[in-house]
């Protein structure tokens, strides 16, 4: 029997034959029924067998269970009844009343979506500090755009004070709309997806949303407090003008010069920042170089945003020769006006480089994950073929026979692993501590390096092998003696033959023994699954051989046959899809960050509304306004690219030299990936600049020259 | 022709007309139905060629409105306008931007320079929003002319009022337009020796009132 959403999903019908594949082993089953849920389906699929067939081609024995479920007589309580069940069985099964059962499944999804919970809190934080950039940037240009306005509210008897709080009851008002609007556009998102992933087979009914009173609350009074507090410094700006303002002919404002506080704080930022990452590189703890590496990073960072209006002024000036120059006058004023604010600019380039500068950064430190496995694969590795199964399932002995038995195989290594309570030297009990257990040649298959002792000989009799940082915390030197309780066996006195490097990649931490030295301990019908194969070809019979294997296999399509080769591409695409998870997380912050460009745009082209006017009156035609502002905000997005990426090159450089301590010892950089976002940037220019460029393409010359 | 005197696109002074331009019965009307605001009705001009024209009037008379007009800066209601033999209502935002680069030169009352460009830069801007290349000679005497040799290099922040409405003038000048409109309030305007033989000049001076 078959529940209705799989049956559905695959076409299968009544009388149907479909493949079971279980431990086992293969067996074939007729559909007889299709059952349909009455609660939520939470997108499993779900088959039911018969008691007796159940038992031979899922437990392989008849008679027994994996599960009983109890029900208590009426007034008899659970807990009353878990006690009465304990008793009766023994300490050798678990007992779970439905109310654990329900608390255990509870808690194992939470404690999964707590880790995504914070990741994700994590990247809206980051969104959230871009964000900060762009409410500074914009009540700056609103209280620049104002400096008239407020002049004559001070000339005419307002008070420094008032002007302040005016400024900041519009930050108040603006954050309340905002942040409102936004715990709305929150809700309606995830509604959103919910039905999103209840189209992709995931049956979530949105009946089931639960939105708890904290996550508006604190949605709300973050963003009021954040908006008000970024809106602080251009309101006090806004305090500061004089009445003489009023007075004064308007137009654009002049050119903002950084100050050369701001240089000193941005530089001495920066060094100490740099400072700290260069302590990073070089420390040989991987705690202590961890702490530097967040320090590094954060003060790196924010020295970059105080610095950033400095550098605009050499950046743009070189990327304007670079790019610009060749659009004639068009491009030089393109460059002038992204020059003329260096503070906006800066700003503006600063939210982009934080989004940026992480992406650099995780390219730099996946692509050197890649290249320091790869790079171990060749060293270490001297077998052909891995086979394993992707979703995690043992391998069966048939499969195992079926491998070995494939033509122009040279030779297969069985690999399994256990649990087992280890009694060191010191007098520890270690409980549940995994043990290896792997043929001989695994040796040769995997040539962990040794610090002590040489490798094979841990697969000899009662011996066994230990990482250095095991060995190190326990007191254990080659020829210590070990006790190993093994789960579901005897206890092993085993003999420490070796002791590999901490610094690996590829099976790091696991301590090895014989199959054959397990097999003493452990009961045969005990003895866990296969849980990899090693296979090795004949000499020079490479092709053949990865063929035979793979048609040897062909009855077991739940694993692959994998050459290193395969065995690469697999592990850089696991490594490239984890980035691109965090890429889309980080593209919230970058898109936050194209708003801000479009925004200053937006602002830049109302304050020079008078000076387009002019353009236009003295002969700069729409598309050369359209290009001159298109052009602008390329310039401040490659100005923000180019930050970021040298940025988070370093940070991610030094993130490398730290892991090198963890086996990464091979630093790449992603050219291609660097080089594209660097492109890719000048593209988001172009289009954070398509709705202002419009605008003032269509402003209205006389409504511009009459603007006052 | 000698160099000095001539205009660049359409022969020299005194040349096929003495018009540089025209309005005839040129309607401008603001709102509709009830609201109707006539700012121009049915007015007919000639701008001579050579000549300083200016244009006086009481306050909300309609003279900015025609001086927009004429310089292809706003559109019309009704009647033509032509620029020596071209008629420009009716044209496309793309010819008329072509049109007032290359034919016509502007002097505003206020804001008339890029804050970005320095002073020599301003000047040519016209030329070189065209692609084109200023006649050397040409503009040394303009500048000579407006008495800014020494201030070329500056920003217009760092010049004075005076001095800003020369650099205006200068540019206005600079690329030989046929002709040149202008605005101006008395305590700003300075005096200019024009090149005899440059343009008509239709100068709109305010009754004492500041507009704006």
């Amino acid at each position: 029997m078959v529940d209705a959403d799989t049956a559905d999903k695959h076409d299968l019908k009544l009388g149907d034959e479909i493949g079971v594949i279980s431990a086992v082993g293969t067996h074939t089953a007729k559909i007889s029924g299709i059952a349909d849920f009455t609660v939520t389906n939470p997108g499993a699929a779900i088959f039911y067998l018969d008691t007796k067939t159940a038992q031979q081609t899922l437990v392989g024995e008849t008679g027994v269970y994996t599960n009983v479920n109890v029900t208590a007589a009426s007034g008899v309580s659970d807990a009353q009844l878990k006690k009465n069940v304990t008793a009766e069985l023994g300490g050798d099964f678990q007992v779970k009343t439905a109310k654990e059962t329900a608390d255990a499944n509870q808690k194992d999804v939470e404690g999964f979506m707590n880790v995504m919970k914070y990741a994700m809190l994590g990247f809206a934080g980051i969104a959230f500090l871009v964000g900060i950039f762009l409410i500074i940037n914009t009540f700056s240009m609103l209280v620049a755009q104002r400096t008239r306005e407020i002049g004559l509210m001070r000339a005419i008897g307002s008070s420094r004070k008032q002007v302040n709080r005016s400024v900041l009851a519009e930050a108040l008002l603006l954050g309340l709309v905002g942040s409102v609007l936004g715990v709305g556009a929150g809700v309606g998102l995830a509604v959103g997806l919910m039905k999103l992933m209840g189209q992709m087979g995931m049956e979530l009914s949105t009946d089931d949303l639960t939105v708890a009173w904290t996550t508006p609350v604190v949605g709300l009074v973050l963003g009021v407090i954040v908006t008000v507090l970024a809106a602080y410094l251009p309101a006090r700006r806004a305090g500061k003008i004089s009445p003489m303002a009023a007075l004064r002919d308007a137009g654009a404002p002049a050119d903002a010069k950084a100050s050369w506080i701001r240089g000193t704080i941005g530089t001495v930022l920066t060094g100490t920042g740099g400072y700290g990452l260069y302590l990073a590189a070089a420390a040989d703890k991987a705690k202590e170089g961890s702490l530097w590496l967040g320090l590094g990073v954060v003060l790196s960072l924010i020295g970059f945003v105080v610095i950033g209006p400095l550098l605009a002024g050499g950046v743009v000036r070189v990327l304007g020769a670079v790019l610009l120059r060749m659009f004639g006058p068009v491009g030089r004023m393109a460059e002038r006006n992204a020059l003329r604010n260096p503070r906006r600019t800066g700003a503006t380039g600063a939210a982009l480089m934080i989004g940026l500068a992480l992406v650099a950064c995780l390219s730099v430190v996946g692509s050197s994950m890649v290249a320091s496995a790869t790079d171990q694969l060749d060293k270490t590795v001297g077998t052909d073929f891995i086979v394993q199964s992707d979703s995690g399932q043992l391998i069966t002995p048939q499969a195992v026979k079926a491998a070995k038995s494939a033509p122009d195989v040279e030779r297969v290594t069985e690999y399994k692993w256990t649990k087992a309570d280890f009694t060191t030297p010191d007098g520890k009990t270690l409980k549940d501590t995994a043990i290896t257990a792997a043929d001989p040649s695994y040796a040769t298959d995997l040539r962990t390096e040794t610090v002590a002792g040489k490798l094979p000989d841990a697969y000899k009799p009662d011996s066994m092998s230990v990482h250095e940082k095991f060995a190190k915390d326990h007191g254990i030197s080659l020829g210590s003696k070990i006790k190993v309780a093994f789960k579901d066996g005897s206890t092993a006195d085993l003999t420490v033959r070796a002791i590999t490097s901490s610094d690996v990649v590829i099976d790091a931490g696991a301590m090895y023994t014989s199959i054959s030295t397990m097999a003493k301990y452990v009961p045969a019908d005990k003895m866990p699954l296969d849980t990899l194969l090693f296979a090795s070809a004949k000499e020079g019979q490479q092709d053949a051989a990865y063929k035979s294997l793979k048609s040897a296999l062909h009855d077991y399509p739940q694993y692959t046959v994998r050459d290193q080769t395969d065995y690469k591409d697999a592990l850089k695409d696991q490594i490239g899809q984890l980035l691109n998870m965090i890429y889309g997380l980080l593209a919230l912050a970058i898109i936050v960050a194209i708003l801000g460009v479009v925004n200053t745009l937006a602002l830049s082209v109302v304050e020079r509304t008078r000076e387009i006017g002019l353009m236009r009156a003295i002969g700069l035609s729409r598309r050369q306004l359209r290009r001159m502002i298109r052009m602008e905000s390329v310039v401040i997005a490659l100005f923000g690219a180019l930050l970021g990426l040298g940025l988070g090159m370093g940070w991610g450089a030094t993130a490398q030299q730290l892991l090198a301590l963890e086996g990464l010892g091979v630093l790449e950089i992603p050219w291609p990936t660097i080089i594209g976002v660097f492109i890719g940037s000048a593209f988001v220019g172009l289009f954070a600049a398509l709705i202002p460029a419009f605008r003032a393409g269509r402003m209205n010359v006389l409504n511009a020259i009459a603007t006052e | 022709m000698t160099s000095a005197v001539t205009i660049p696109r359409h022969g020299g002074t005194g040349g096929r007309t003495a018009v540089a331009a025209r309005a005839r019965q040129v309607v401008k009307a603001y709102g509709s139905g009830e609201t109707r605001v006539v700012a121009l009705d049915h007015v007919d001009v000639d701008i001579a060629r050579g000549q300083f024209t200016a244009i006086m009037g009481p306050s909300g008379s309609g003279k900015s409105t025609l001086m927009h007009c004429l310089a292809g800066l706003d559109t019309v209601t009704g009647g033509q306008i032509y620029l020596d033999e071209t008629e420009i209502t009716g044209l496309k935002d793309k010819k008329l931007t072509q049109l007032r680069r290359d034919r016509i030169g502007f002097i505003f009352q206020a804001f008339n320079l890029l804050p970005t460009l320095n002073a020599i830069e301003n000047i040519t801007l016209p030329m070189d929003i065209a692609g084109r290349k200023p006649d050397k000679q040409w503009l040394a005497r303009v500048v000579e002319t407006v008495g800014l040799a020494d201030r070329l290099k500056h920003r217009p922040t760092q010049l004075s009022g005076g001095q800003q409405q020369r650099v205006a003038v200068a540019r206005a000048l600079a690329a030989r337009p046929e002709i040149i409109f202008g605005t101006s309030r008395p305590e700003t305007s300075t005096p200019v020796p024009a090149p005899r033989s440059s343009a008509s000049f239709a100068a709109r001076s305010t009754n004492s009132a500041r507009p704006s």
